[in-house]
């Protein structure tokens, strides 16, 4: 065979070749040139690997810690979104009960869009399935909770929890709460 | 099954190799914290959806190639690619400093690499996976990873070469 290009010799380094190996392998053999040619690949390949593990990631404590502000924080203020579509909600009901007792007269198509829109908001806001259970060490963290404390309960040793499931049908049966946060939990990233 | 796995085991498994492809994918270490905190934010709301299909940190590393490219595109220029020593791990047998200027050669060749490349090699190194895995993951063809690879490792050998004579055998090779 002819000498063969330097992505069929990259191949062979990585082991990806399949029926053409043992035909490269055989040239590779009687062919000096390509020999040096896949000991420079195989340099560069060593080079690439050193690199990478030669980066020294910190350790992961601080990223969760920093996570778990965010995860509080973004919490409260879908709690305080939330809150106040409620509010909304409940003014804009009883504004359209109201003005129908005042008048007895048809509602006027806006008023009506508007209605069925605040009415439908829920239906369409629910998730298809709620699989996720948040983890402790974020479901039962203080807001102001310092790094070592953090750190100190993430090392205690962790009582058994419902399921997930349990966790889900739980959220159902207690209410708006707890079934908007679990919507915050599955929001689309 | 969704949801099994617990998140912070799979965040301490996979925070190494998404720091080192951050560090990597956006040049500097204050760029690769950012990168890898909005992928765990990320990662971690949409959990849920995760579905096993691949390792957790492959998951996690799809949402940190579009951070990172997110951040690098809003980078201003001179701010690329700068890795401060301190993040080479002097400790690491790789790291001694008589390898360092090659590792920096390494960087080199990875910022010059398109966008997409990048991300090829940088997965396929970090997460020590098959071609037919790096392609599964991002998209692309068994062909296209190849091609990548290759092309990264001949222009990083060809500058080894470069500064280190003794290290080529033959000086005309048949291409």
């Amino acid at each position: 065979m002819n000498c063969p290009d330097d992505e069929l010799l990259s191949a062979l380094l990585d082991n990806e070749l399949d029926e053409a190996t043992a035909e490269v392998d055989r040239h590779v053999a009687k062919c000096a040139s390509c020999r040096a040619r896949l000991e420079g690949l195989r340099n560069a390949d060593t080079a690439f690997r050193g690199l990478f593990s030669a980066i020294e990631p910190p350790s992961a404590d601080a990223a969760l810690w920093r996570l778990k502000k965010r995860v509080v924080r973004s919490r409260r203020i879908f709690a305080l979104a939330a809150s106040v579509a409620l509010a909304a909600a409940g003014a804009a009901w009883l504004l359209l009960h109201l003005s129908g007792n005042a008048e007895e007269e048809p509602k006027s198509s806006a008023q009506t869009a508007g209605s069925d829109e605040t009415q439908q908001a829920p239906a369409t806001q629910q998730p298809a399935a709620v699989v996720f259970a948040v983890p402790d060490w974020i479901d039962a963290a203080p807001a102001e909770e310092t790094y070592e404390e953090f750190m100190a309960r993430l090392s205690a040793p962790r009582k058994a929890g419902p399921t997930m499931e349990e966790r889900f049908t739980a959220s159902e049966q207690n209410g708006f709460e707890k079934l908007a946060e679990s919507l915050d939990m599955n929001g689309s990233g | 099954m969704k949801g099994k796995v617990e998140f912070e085991e799979a965040v301490r498994s996979a925070y190494p190799t998404l720091y080192r492809a951050a560090v990597v994918l956006t040049g500097n270490a204050a760029d690769a914290e950012d990168a890898v905190q909005e992928t765990l934010f990320r990662a971690f709301k949409a959990y849920g959806t995760f579905r096993g299909e691949s390792s957790a940190t492959t998951w996690m590393y799809r949402i940190l190639i579009r951070e990172a490219g997110r951040i690098r595109r809003n980078a201003r220029p001179t701010a690329q690619m700068q890795i401060e020593a301190p993040l080479m791990d002097t400790r690491n047998p790789h790291g001694a400093a008589s390898q360092s200027d090659e590792f920096r050669r390494a960087l080199a060749i990875l910022r010059d690499l398109a966008e997409r490349q990048r991300e090829m090699v940088t997965l396929f190194y970090l997460e020590d996976l098959s071609y037919r895995e790096v392609a599964d993951t991002l998209g692309v063809s068994i062909g296209t990873v190849k091609s990548a690879l290759s092309r990264a490792r001949t222009v990083l050998r060809e500058r080894l070469e470069r500064v280190s004579p003794q290290r080529k055998v033959a000086d005309e090779l048949p291409r």
